[in-house]
């Protein structure tokens, strides 16, 4: 990916990572992008440095009882990046905050 | 891993994700399963958790899922990465099976890359990296020109100088200097340095700032300014020992105690590679207009461009032409940038040779591509069972590119060692005139250049093979290996073959032009006997030799004592040697009109003893030479050379006519005494221009060249000769010291290095295009060998073997010839400034490097002709 110019997706995805959603399938919910079209685009961000991935702790996936998940992170340069695309994609602001707490309590309901 | 096994059936997302993963390049496989997995168990986790897994989210999970599947396409590029280690590892392996065909291969491009990378590192330092200040295509070079005297560039007057400088508004600074040799007090023994006397811009100008200390004051080159002086950082550390506390202290420079302001950084030397110390150059703004001795250098405002320049230029020069039409008349200006300046009459060479090399390359190319071809068919079962089991054509030919590039960075690799060697051997035998070539290395940007021409070279070899093993038909090529060479690939050889021929061709006849020229140019009489002959130069300080009389006095004595040396026959002076271009001066004839104003009439003039034609060997044709009264005390005589006398008295007897110096009224009438015969004066492929001898009374040279005629070898008196001088001065040093062969050799260094370096490339071609057609034609045999044993079977004899074979590569020689003729025709044009004495399409050279081009391919030839006599029938027919 040429590096510099962000697409409004790639911004979008970006912002939605840097408001604090860590995963590939919660950034799909939160901005209505197909998974056709996060993944790869994730992918290529994590090429041009604007993002890192780590795997989560084997441990809490234990806990869980599923294989541990990817989660993804804004770095510096990605962060730079995202200002420069805010200036010029404005509704970018009003791409909500993740809840306090997704997911709800185990066995309960 | 526990939760793989839970009821993979039932979650038709997870299975679609395993079977989408298959698509993934399998180095990535495993993550992105994963990751994907994770994601849509968690997902299904957190649903089920909420009791919301209806059938609808189940179909999205699915629906999700399938996007994983545009994930795996768009990870399809780094397919590529992990099939190009796979084909290295391959390509090496291959490599290392076939070391000698390997060896071969990667010692043809090393010889063709290194030469290149070698010339290259050359053409980078003197043409192509920038000059070492600051913003240096700002810098421009100006002169002085005379159209309607076809003086196309010459030095500037100092008025001159000063009007350009006032009058212009597109230079941020300009600057005039002078090169001038010092003798340097350093120690006990004085020490003569070339340095230069500058204006106080100079180093602005350049964009240069000392190290240590300043750079010159203004009204520091003002008449009668400070004694001051800066030196270069090699000056400061070789004869100062690096002294820290030298600037502010004295040296005495040519007898005179300069103070020492400034050291210059390390690496600067401006205007010659060798220029060690400046002196601010203290000139009458009142000078004459008419006396051209200065360089000038101009920095352009940021913005102003080179043509903006010169036209603002050209009205001054204009405005001063109707300002002092006595003086200035037709006088306009030349401008180049500095590059062009200093290494412009290196391009043509230089690409002359880059463009030999490159060719020497191609040859290199077509002998590895054969190579590679007869080799693939070796190969082209192994190939055929790869396109059996799946490979595709694209994957074949991908393979072998990289097989071809790694042999070509292989190359290419041994280049930089060829190279390495190359350069070092190249900056050691090059001619010293070359500007910059001591600054060749294999730099970045060199390097740059070998790895790019080693990919393009692996590109070009490599392509044609590949292209042709993409067509293989595996149905043959299955059945049966040995008798498929299809005739696609032998014309493909053929045709290289004959590229090859006209390329070596077309090099060659470079080559024996140049050679042909170099040999008319060593045929070229100097007029003076080379042999035997030293020659040391002196300067004589203007502060303790201000008087003509004193200089005069000096080198009589100097010159007296040389002559009694045990060894020495005869001892000159004068001061300018043959070769080394000329000064001009104005001069009337007697009885014949003086020249209008602005209409300079001037000649070439050498300042001389009397025992200078001896010593030189340089006979006179005419007359006698100079008294001794003559020579030092009485301005009363003057010799004239042959063109002089074919200019001015081409139907008389010149000697006793009277010819004045100057336009002075009262500059004394000296009578023609001798006419000597012509002598080459500045350069062997010029013709000499009237030119007269002065004796060194009338014109008092400070610095001269003395010339020692020996009887044994010339260097062995050149001690006795230095401690002879001190004996008249002990402060006197004498530098340059050389022989007249050296002379001789120096002038004809560039074009020796010139023919040198293209006649090796030429035989480099003319090797490897015999060694291109013995493989293809010995190929060719091996491969009709059950024809040719069919053949003898039948009845042939040795002799229609022979014919057929040699038949078959000649015609291929014959058309390599005809197509190396026709592009030499068109190319050697671009030799034609290079050469001397001979023509660009001189049919004799055409011809005999031709037939010598044909005799080596007739050879080449006849070895695998020679195998094809021999095939016995029984055993080739025998053998299926």
């Amino acid at each position: 990916m040429a590096k510099g110019y962000l697409s409004y997706t790639m911004a979008l995805i970006l912002q939605a990572l840097d408001n604090g959603y860590k995963y590939g399938l919660e950034v799909m919910t939160v901005t209505g992008l197909a998974s056709g079209t996060v993944y790869p685009a994730l992918r290529r961000l994590e090429d041009a440095g604007y993002v890192d991935s780590k795997w989560e702790r084997q441990s809490i996936a234990q806990a869980e009882q599923r294989p541990a998940r990817k989660y993804y992170e804004v770095t510096e340069e990605g962060r730079e990046a995202l200002a420069e695309a805010r200036k010029r994609f404005r509704l970018l602001d009003h791409l909500e905050q993740p809840a306090p707490k997704l997911k709800p309590a185990r066995g309960k309901g | 891993m526990r939760w793989r096994r839970r009821r993979t059936f039932a979650r038709p997302w997870l299975w679609l994700v395993g079977l989408i993963g298959v698509v993934v390049p399998r180095r990535l496989r495993a993550d992105w399963r994963q990751e994907w997995e994770a994601e849509l168990h968690y997902r299904e986790t957190l649903l089920a958790g909420w009791d919301k897994l209806d059938w609808r989210r189940k179909l999205d999970l699915l629906w999700h899922s399938l996007g994983a599947f545009a994930d795996a396409l768009w990870l399809q590029p780094k397919r590529l990465e992990d099939e190009m280690f796979q084909d290295m590892r391959y390509g090496v392996r291959v490599m290392l099976k076939h070391k000698g065909f390997t060896a071969v291969a990667a010692f043809t491009l090393m010889l063709g890359i290194g030469a290149n990378t070698a010339i290259f590192s050359v053409v980078n330092a003197v043409l192509l990296r920038p000059l070492p200040f600051p913003e240096p295509e700002r810098l421009v070079w100006i002169r002085e020109s005379h159209p309607p005297t076809n003086v196309p560039q010459t030095s500037v007057t100092f008025p001159t100088f000063l009007d350009w400088r006032s009058q212009n508004q597109v230079f941020a600074q300009m600057a005039a200097f002078r090169e001038d040799g010092f003798n340097v007090q350093a120690g006990d023994e004085p020490k003569r340095v070339n340095g230069a006397r500058v204006t106080v811009d100079f180093f602005a100008t350049l964009g240069a700032r000392p190290a240590v200390g300043r750079a010159f004051l203004p009204q520091e080159d003002a008449p009668g300014g400070e004694r001051v002086v800066i030196l270069s950082h090699a000056l400061w550390r070789q004869s100062f020992s690096g002294d820290p506390q030298l600037v502010g202290r004295q040296i005495k420079v040519d007898g005179q105690a300069f103070t020492v302001v400034g050291i210059m950084p390390p690496g600067f030397s401006y205007p010659q590679d060798d220029t060690k110390l400046w002196l601010p150059y203290a000139l009458d703004p009142k000078g004459e207009r008419v006396s051209h001795f200065l360089r000038v250098l101009g920095r352009l405002k940021p913005g102003a461009t080179f043509d903006q320049a010169r036209a603002e230029m050209e009205t001054i020069a204009v405005r001063l032409d109707q300002a002092y039409p006595a003086t200035n008349k037709g006088w306009r200006v030349f401008m180049q940038p500095l590059r062009e300046a200093i290494s412009g009459e290196m391009q043509q060479p230089l690409y002359m040779l880059l463009g030999a090399v490159l060719f020497v390359l191609l040859i290199g190319c077509a002998n590895v591509a054969n190579l590679l071809l007869s080799r693939n068919a070796a190969r082209e079962r192994e190939l055929a069972v790869r396109a059996a089991l799946g490979a595709g054509r694209g994957r074949i030919v991908r393979q072998l590119l990289t097989e071809s590039l790694l042999l070509a960075l292989l190359g290419g690799a041994g280049a930089l060692l060829l190279a390495a060697w190359g350069v070092n051997l190249l900056t050691t035998i090059g001619p010293r005139n070359i500007p910059r070539l001591n600054e060749a290395s294999l730099d970045l940007p060199v390097l740059g250049f070998t790895l790019a021409i080693a990919l393009l070279t692996g590109l070009i070899f490599g392509l044609a093979p590949a292209w042709q093993h993409s067509r293989l038909n595996i149905n043959t090529a299955l059945k049966d290996g040995s008798r498929m060479a299809g005739g696609g690939s032998r014309r493909l050889r053929q045709s290289l073959v004959v590229a090859e021929i006209a390329f070596a061709l077309l090099l060659l006849i470079g080559a024996g032009l140049m050679l042909k020229s170099f040999a008319r140019l060593q045929q070229v009489a100097p007029g003076f006997d080379a042999q035997r002959g030293l020659t040391m130069e002196i300067n004589l300080s203007p502060a303790k030799y201000a008087r003509r009389e004193q200089r005069a006095a000096f080198l009589q004595q100097a010159l007296e004592r040389l002559k009694t040396l045990p060894g020495v026959e005869f001892a000159g002076a004068t001061h300018r040697l043959p070769l080394r271009g000329n000064s001009a001066i104005g001069f009337q004839i007697e009885g014949r009109p003086a020249p209008a104003p602005g209409e300079s009439v001037s000649v070439n003039y050498r300042s001389i003893s009397p025992d200078y034609f001896r010593a030189m060997g340089a006979p006179l044709a005419a007359g006698r030479t100079f008294t001794e009264e003559e020579g030092w005390q009485k301005m009363s005589a003057v010799i004239i050379n042959q063109a002089f006398q074919r200019r001015y008295w081409p139907d008389e007897n010149p000697l006793d006519k009277r010819i004045r110096i100057g336009r002075a009224p009262d500059s004394p009438w000296l009578t023609i005494v001798g006419v000597a015969a012509d002598v080459k004066e500045s350069g062997l492929n010029t013709d000499t221009e009237a030119g007269m001898y002065l004796p060194y009374v009338v014109a008092p040279a400070p610095a001269m060249t003395l010339v020692l005629r020996t009887v044994r070898e010339p260097l062995s008196v050149a001690a006795a000769a230095g401690a002879a001088i001190r004996q008249v001065d002990s402060e006197q040093a004498v530098s340059n010291i050389s022989t007249l062969e050296q002379l001789l050799s120096e002038t004809v260094a560039q074009p020796r290095f010139n023919t040198g370096l293209l006649a090796l490339f030429a035989l480099l071609a003319l090797l490897l295009a015999a060694v291109g057609i013995y493989g293809v034609m010995s190929y060719a045999v091996s491969s009709r060998t059950q024809e040719i044993g069919l053949r003898v079977a039948l009845g042939a004899q040795a002799r229609d073997v022979l014919k057929l074979v040699v038949g078959q590569g000649m015609k291929l020689v014959a058309f390599g010839l005809a197509l190396g003729l026709l592009a030499a025709v068109g190319l050697t044009r671009w030799l034609k400034t290079l050469l001397f004495g001979v023509e660009a399409t001189d049919p004799l050279t055409y011809a005999a490097i031709a037939a010598l081009l044909a005799a080596v391919a007739l050879l080449a030839c006849y070895i695998p002709a020679r195998r094809a006599m021999k095939v016995d029938p029984l055993v080739a027919l025998r053998h299926e």
